[in-house]
């Protein structure tokens, strides 16, 4: 129990030397927080119109705004942050899932492993994005299918990372001794692999889960996502694109957002990345 | 009336990084003659690869610092060169062999062109001599000229050693340096790649600067021996004041732990204790937490070197009790 | 080498296939009947059965699968369910503009990328290798469909140097959208070539050359870069893959008549003839990239011509893989 404390502390030790990276943390605790306690947080509810105050800049009574069914765009903007936010955990969460699984499977049973990979390539001839909006468009928008969507259109790359991280582990003479003293695939697979490879991983879902936010926002964008009213940050950018002449914060200030938290993902990603390094671990 | 090509005073180099300073080299100085060959000679992290990067002018920039001494060659200090004229001298007149011939090369461009490249850097002639040039050097090093548009990865190691000999001896160097040139290599590989470096070098009359941990290959190669630990030199003699009148208890103590083929013993004779950490050396002299003859006068203050003879310096207290 | 590249051509028509067979499935189960919307709730059933017919969507899935991909074989991609015209002349027609965009956008991150990501990792920890990670990381955080409004904010809106929309009449039009594509790409190409030189400038080698006597740029140029290239390589090739879906979003944005827009009109519109054609389009380009870029590999490390040679297609993959994780 005390060397794996200690290993924690000093990655942590380490993460803290880059300042961007804590700034990065420090942002997104504050965004996580912000998502679960909206009600609390937010003036006013997300769907309160009101059409005499409609298409109000930004004062100080309404710090971001209104929208044209004269909604608050702070409110919207504080609750839509549960959407990103949980879009981006949950689809990355099904991606390692499925990717790490049928990795796991691919790396450890030579026999299965040809069928997968090949599968995973065929999938992976198909962009990302497009894969992500025919299989919307076939399910249907909601926010669960948003998710499904983008989780399941990153599961190629994630089989691939698992795959090669297991099987370059695999390799490693401790996996032989754990072998040697009679341990069954599973125990070795769960107590020697995976606590291994997990740090690749870590890196890789915090730098994917950003790319599923922007994934999301592009897709409800487009109109293959989130309904109205529901504030999804990319569906408010779409519904703001047609005042931009007049009204550019509500184009403006839902993308910041989304830039927010992504560059707080993408330095946190960095950040391990760098901490986690392999080379530096004792 | 000496030849002298190369004259090391006091060299002092360090390493500094945000945690700590990294003492490499403290105080070396040995001299070289025209056509002679000296061994340092020392366990690792003992200061010689960094003690030859700075006679090359390549020690790392951060985090590595010159803070100290000189270094003569042909009459010029080196340190005080500026960096345009040392561009000249290296790969010219003084050149280097590195330890691990496998990642020594550049793996996209072919072994003809790597040769070439230092050729033309140092002759005004036409890509087409100095391919010539190139193809020649192969062929002295053992190795078929037709095979100059081939690269690296076709090669093996003993072979890329070979080629870096080749890219070392190109323009004629008046000084070479050979920092462990042979330790990647297999047994029988290292003799044989010895013994062309000995031929090409009484061949060129060049000066060797043979940087080593392997004691028999300095007995066959080497005229003096310079025995470097903790970044200093602590003994220096001809090959015969080394071998037949060491001193030193640290060269008494490499001397003994190799293994006597005649002697029958069940164990292994070892030098008691570890390298010190460069970034916390000891007070006095440095081996003297290891040193079985080490006394008060050890611990502290500067140990100066001795001149036993004309050709042998030792650094050491006790230098008169260890006479064999 | 020949040998492999026409085993990679010959590869495709399985990969094209399976991609058919993935898409038209995961369509075959999307709500909405193309015959009523095309033809009207009140339509009656033989008109409806007549529609089906000359789209060549009756039957069951096993029997529409068949034609598909006989036809696919066959180099026709069917009827488009709104225009009813063949969904490849209307997609040839959109690939050029598509194209055009596409192609200045690589260039100019290339150009940006490489550019920046060497003076970023010779210059460490200095001022500019800070500000020009910063910059990147910023461009891989800004959604690209915020950032081409924002450029249309800025220099449409406000300044109104150039104009919101179109494709075509003037090359004012391509500025935004190639700059909206291009930074992004560059932003990622940067932080590659970035870490690529910071790995290659402390190899052994490196010392070598110097040890030549060389000089700084000649190192870094004829010895670093060329060994950096490699990873810089796999991600321009992975770019364009994101170019190609990244040229979605911005077509809408600007309203370009290239194959992005076509694809999301015709998702919307449930003309899934046209959408399986964009499909294969983009998927059948992204093969060729990737055979591009694989070619271009042997010109730069000698070490995958052999590789190539030997014909272990398969290995030459996962050294690319590999690559990658500098990414």
């Amino acid at each position: 129990m005390k060397k794996k404390h200690t290993m924690l502390s000093e990655i942590w030790r380490r993460f803290k030397k880059n300042k961007q990276a804590v700034v990065g943390l420090i942002v997104l605790i504050l965004f996580v927080l912000v998502a679960i306690f909206a009600k609390q947080i937010a003036p006013y509810w997300y769907d309160d119109q009101d059409a005499n105050r409609a298409m109000i800049a930004p004062c100080m009574q309404y710090p971001f705004g209104t929208d044209n069914l004269g909604r608050d765009v702070l409110s919207r903007l504080i609750y839509g942050s549960r959407y990103s936010l949980s879009i981006g955990f949950l689809a990355v969460g099904i991606s390692v899932l499925t990717g790490g699984f049928l990795g796991v499977i691919a790396a450890y049973y030579p026999k299965l492993d040809n069928i997968i990979m090949r599968c995973m390539d065929l999938f992976m001839a198909i962009p990302q994005m497009l894969l992500a909006m025919c299989i919307v468009s076939a399910l249907g928008s909601s926010l669960f299918n948003l998710m499904l969507a983008v989780g399941l259109s990153s599961t190629p790359k994630f089989a691939r990372v698992v795959r090669a991280s297991v099987l370059a582990t695999r390799e490693q003479e401790f996996v032989e001794a754990a072998r040697a003293i009679g341990a069954s695939n599973t125990r070795i697979i769960l107590h020697h692999i995976l606590p291994n490879s997990i740090s690749a991983l870590i890196v890789q879902a915090t730098l994917a889960m950003a790319g599923a936010i922007i994934s999301a926002s592009a897709l409800s964008f487009l109109g293959f996502g989130i309904q109205a009213p529901m504030p999804e940050w990319g569906a408010m950018l779409s519904a703001g694109r047609k005042y931009i002449r007049t009204q550019a914060y509500l184009t403006v200030i839902p993308g910041l957002a989304i830039m927010a938290v992504v560059y707080a993902l993408n330095v946190v990603g960095d950040g391990l990345r760098d901490c986690l390094d392999p080379r530096l671990k004792k | 009336m000496s030849d002298k090509i190369l004259e090391v005073s006091d060299l002092q180099i360090r390493y500094v990084t945000d945690e700590e300073t990294v003492r490499a080299v403290n105080g070396v100085s040995f001299t070289l003659e025209r056509g002679e060959s000296i061994g340092l000679v020392g366990e690792t992290g003992a200061g010689k690869t960094t003690t030859a990067l700075g006679i090359m002018g390549l020690v790392p920039d951060p985090p590595g610092e010159i803070v100290g001494g000189s270094i003569v060659f042909e009459g010029q200090n080196l340190l005080t060169l500026p960096e345009k004229q040392m561009r000249e001298i290296r790969g010219g007149k003084i050149s280097m062999i590195f330890q691990d011939p496998m990642t020594s090369l550049n793996p996209v461009m072919t072994v003809g062109a790597q040769i070439a490249e230092v050729v033309l850097l140092h002759n005004k002639i036409t890509k087409a001599e100095a391919r010539e040039r190139a193809k020649k050097m192969l062929e002295q090093v053992g190795i078929p000229g037709s095979r100059c548009d081939d690269y690296p990865h076709q090669f093996s190691g003993g072979m890329k050693q070979r080629v870096m000999i080749a890219i070392a001896l190109a323009c004629s160097p008046e000084l070479l340096i050979a920092d462990e040139p042979t330790t990647a290599l297999d047994v029988t590989i290292q003799a044989q790649v010895l013994e062309l470096m000995r031929n090409l070098q009484k061949e060129y009359n060049t000066s060797l600067v043979l940087i080593t941990h392997d004691l028999g290959v300095v007995a066959k190669i080497c005229d003096k021996v310079a025995v470097v630990y903790a970044g200093e030199i602590i003994e220096s003699g001809t090959l015969k004041d080394i071998y037949t009148d060491k001193r030193h208890p640290y060269t008494i103590g490499l001397f003994e732990s190799l293994p006597d083929i005649e002697n029958d013993a069940a164990t292994l004779k070892v030098i008691q204790g570890s390298v010190p950490d460069p970034s916390n050396l000891p007070e006095g002299c440095k081996f003297n937490p290891r040193c079985p003859y080490a006394t008060e006068a050890c611990r502290s203050g500067d140990i100066k070197p001795v001149k036993i003879s004309d050709t042998h310096m030792v650094r050491c207290n006790r230098f008169s009790d260890t006479e064999v | 080498m020949l040998k492999y590249i026409v085993k990679r051509l010959l590869w495709i028509i399985p990969v094209l296939i399976g991609v058919t067979i993935i898409v038209f499935t995961i369509l075959y189960f999307s709500p909405g009947d193309p015959a009523y919307l095309a033809l009207g709730d009140n339509a009656t059933p033989e008109a409806v059965e007549a529609y089906r017919v000359e789209m060549g969507i009756n039957g069951t899935y096993w029997e529409r699968l068949g034609r598909t991909l006989g036809g696919l074989l066959k180099g026709d991609l069917g009827l488009s369910y709104r225009s009813r015209t063949p969904v490849l002349d209307e997609l040839l027609v959109r690939f050029k503009v598509t194209f055009d965009i596409s192609a200045w956008s690589i260039v100019l991150g290339i150009i940006l990328g490489i550019f920046f990501g060497i003076i970023s990792a010779l210059k460490q920890n200095t001022i500019w290798d800070s500000l020009s990670t910063g910059c990147a990381l910023f461009g891989i955080s800004m959604p690209m469909f915020w950032q081409g409004l924002m450029l249309i904010l800025v220099f449409s809106v406000w300044l109104g140097w150039l104009p919101p929309s179109g494709y075509g009449s003037s090359w004012k039009q391509m500025v935004m959208p190639v700059i909206a594509l291009g930074v992004n790409s560059s932003a990622t190409i940067m932080r590659t070539t970035r870490s690529s030189m910071l790995e290659v400038m402390r190899q052994d080698y490196i010392r070598t050359a110097k040890a030549k006597g060389q000089t700084y740029w000649a190192v870094v140029i004829h010895h670093a870069l060329r060994n950096a290239m490699i990873p810089i390589i796999t991600v321009i090739g992975l770019q364009l893959g994101v170019l190609l879906a990244g040229s979605i979003v911005t077509e809408v944005i600007f309203s370009i008549a290239g194959v992005g827009k076509y694809l999301v009109d015709s998702l919307n519109a449930r003309d899934y003839a046209a959408v399986q054609g964009c499909v294969l389009l983009i998927a059948f380009v992204s093969a060729i990239l990737n055979l591009i870029v694989d070619i271009i590999y042997t010109f730069i490390d000698p070490r995958m011509k052999t590789m190539y040679e030997t014909s272990k297609g398969g290995s030459a993959h996962s050294k690319k893989k590999g690559a990658q994780k500098t990414a």
